[in-house]
């Protein structure tokens, strides 16, 4: 049995830790190990919080983008062996950390993907601030880029019209991501706790926006999300091809991937991916007479829509090679 | 075997806990060291009754023998822990608030040597403080003593770090290496220095000549690795079978590697050399357990730790007995002719 891990993440000052206390203090039956960057705030006397130095390292292949989190193998191989004294773990990032490093090490080191599951990333955001920390770099666009919990924190400190241009705002840095609406992390930990949304078996259920069709949204902090929807069914081996072409040049610049396709085959074959990474596995059976489809959807910077939508059209079985 | 599932020459033992590793001390007991503090011991291999000591409030992270029996150990509550054979334990240093990793201790003398994240820290003794080498360019992942004691290595992230202690002043060198570099182990003529690497390969430093191989054709993390009595040929986990590397090829630009005894749908995880012969006890993901003569690259199965992962094997200093232990706590102890003849 994998140990689920949620990640926590969300720029200075958004309520990570006010969240991470509350998840250790609630009484909500389960037990955490809990690796934190800064020991000290964590008002819980629990001898499963660990410290870690964020060693942030390149993978040998020469992508830069392909950086895993070292502290996090050690730690997590090393919590591993005390399976059976916590339920789960929470990792909390740094404010200004980049989560993709974090997201690869699940994938990326065998030893933790044997080990642990990533359950969640959850971002927390001051929705007073997050505007600002928008147009201020990329830190807070990643952080919102790789969430599939958003929680929009401190929403007493805005009015109703104000609160409802931070979530649109939000919507458009990722709208695929759940998003609440929050006073002092005030959240239902339900909510935020064993979501399973890296469990691509999962991804039909829990991301009905997927099935919105063809889309490109570009925002102004340059980072735009294409939507790729074909009724044609694909043919899996020439998708496979075209994406792992993809993510190998483009990579880089591509933050987030994730689709449910059609392959002709009786089930939906399902993929994700973060950068270079990529996974596909087998999803939901199609049921009979249901209406078949292949969606795809890509986050990043500086994406070719018109090339991306002619490459997954070519992908379709029949379309000339 | 007999009748009811017993091998003779063979005890197992479940401790219900994760064994981070096991070693015989040298007053002939064997150690297990446990993931949940505690260190279990058996006075001798094949006595009926194990003892056992709670150490740390977390888990054991390292674990190795002290020079007149007993063992250290260190943990993630940030205690270096010695544990003598009458059952006394000592707290050798303490670093609140931060893991002890990695322990090696020098084959020669009462040396021993500590990591905690990035810091290295020598103890020329026991008894003597500890001395901070300084912190390495990223967290140590592996510590070892060369044979005759005057070199210490720390693997980590884009190297390995040599203290040498065999002059007056200690000096240091670093061996660059590509990526994150895990366990480092000298062979038995303190020529090589083999080091793990976390994309599936081993670097094989010459300190002879300084020249530095990548040996590759892994299918996982080559986690483990140990060299044969004779020094020709260097064994790693990694694959379905057992890894073995010829290092004595006359003429030749890379060792060869030999994978012999490969299962179905399991890998190795650890391996452990015989101290004296060509011999190797390994350990498989699914709790397998096979002796290899090395002569012959042939391996036989000896028996399963109750399907759970092998993590750890050891020799005594004879070569007499082994012992080991899993990922649940299911160990072992077992006289040679018993692996032998299974």
């Amino acid at each position: 049995m994998r140990i689920p891990v949620t990640i926590l993440t969300g720029y200075l000052g958004a309520g990570k830790t006010t969240l991470l206390n509350r998840i250790l203090t609630e009484n909500h039956g389960r037990r955490f190990a809990v690796v934190v960057n800064e020991f000290g705030e964590i008002g819980v006397d629990n001898e499963l919080v660990v410290g870690a130095d964020e060693e942030i390292f390149e993978m040998n292949n020469g992508c830069v983008c392909c950086t895993v989190r070292g502290d996090l193998m050690r730690i997590l191989g090393s919590l591993a062996k005390r399976r059976g004294a916590f339920d789960a773990i929470l990792v909390e990032t740094t404010g200004l950390a980049d989560p993709a490093p974090v997201i690869q090490t699940f994938y990326m080191d065998e030893d933790t993907f044997d080990a642990c599951t990533l359950d969640s990333v959850v971002t927390v955001a001051d929705a007073a601030n997050i505007e600002a920390q928008l147009a201020r770099g990329h830190e807070a666009v990643d952080q919102l880029v790789y969430a599939d919990l958003i929680i929009l924190n401190k929403a007493d400190l805005l009015t109703a019209a104000e609160l409802a241009r931070v979530q649109f705002r939000v919507n458009t840095v990722n709208p695929y991501a759940r998003l609440i609406v929050a006073e002092r992390c005030n959240v239902g930990l339900d909510a935020v706790l064993e979501r399973k949304s890296f469990d691509l078996t999962r991804l039909l259920a829990i991301e009905p926006e997927l099935l919105t069709g063809d889309a490109a949204h570009v925002h102004d902090d340059g980072i735009a999300d294409v939507s790729l929807a074909s009724g044609v069914p694909l043919d899996e081996d020439r998708f496979k091809a075209w994406l792992g072409e993809l993510l190998r040049t483009k990579g880089q610049d591509i933050l987030r991937s994730k689709g449910i396709l059609d392959v002709a085959g009786a089930r939906r074959l399902v993929f994700q991916g973060v950068h270079m990474f990529s996974e596909f596995s087998t999803g939901r059976p199609w049921n009979e007479g249901e209406k078949r489809a292949s969606k795809a959807v890509f986050i990043g910077r500086g994406l070719d829509r018109q090339a991306l939508t002619a490459g997954f059209a070519a992908c379709a079985k029949g379309a000339k090679a | 075997m007999s009748d009811d599932g017993q091998i003779e020459g063979v005890s197992f033992w479940n401790f219900g806990a994760h064994v981070n590793g096991c070693l015989f001390g040298a007053e002939g007991a064997v150690y297990f060291a446990l993931a949940d503090g505690s260190v279990a011991r058996l006075a001798d291999p094949a006595c009926a009754s194990a003892d056992r000591y709670g150490l740390h409030g977390g888990a054991i992270l390292c674990q190795a023998p002290a020079p007149d029996g007993g063992l250290f150990t260190g943990g993630d509550d940030g205690r270096l822990v010695q544990l003598a054979p009458n059952g006394e334990s000592v707290d050798l240093a303490s670093l609140p608030g931060r893991w002890i990793e990695h322990l090696a201790v020098s084959p020669v003398s009462s040396a021993l040597a500590m990591a905690s994240g990035k810091n290295v820290f020598f103890f020329p003794g026991p008894d003597a403080e500890g001395i901070d080498l300084g912190a390495l360019p990223s967290a140590a992942s592996g510590l070892a003593f060369s044979p005759d004691g005057g070199l210490l290595a720390a693997a980590h992230y884009g190297g390995a770090t040599l203290w040498d202690f065999s002059g007056e002043s200690t000096s240091l060198a670093r061996i660059a290496l590509r990526g994150l570099c895990l366990t480092p182990v000298f062979d038995p003529t303190g020529r090589y220095l083999a080091v793990a690497n976390q994309e599936k390969f081993v670097s094989l430093a010459d300190l002879a000549g300084g020249a530095v191989r990548e040996l590759t054709g892994y299918a996982r993390k080559p986690l483990s690795l140990c060299f044969a009595a004779t020094a020709d040929t260097l064994l790693t986990s990694g694959n379905s079978g057992f890894t073995a590397w010829d290092l004595d090829r006359e003429g030749a630009d890379l060792p060869l590697q030999i994978q012999f005894a490969q299962q179905e749908e399991t890998h190795q995880t650890t391996v452990a050399a015989h101290p004296l012969f060509p011999v190797a006890l390994g350990g498989f993901s699914e709790g397998s357990v096979f002796v290899a003569e090395l002569t012959a690259k042939a391996a036989i199965y000896v028996f399963n730790l109750e399907a759970h992962k092998v993590t750890a094997l050891a020799w005594s200093a004879d070569g007499l007995h082994a012992c080991g232990g899993s990922a649940s706590g299911v160990c072992f102890t077992a006289l040679l002719p018993a692996l032998l003849g299974a």
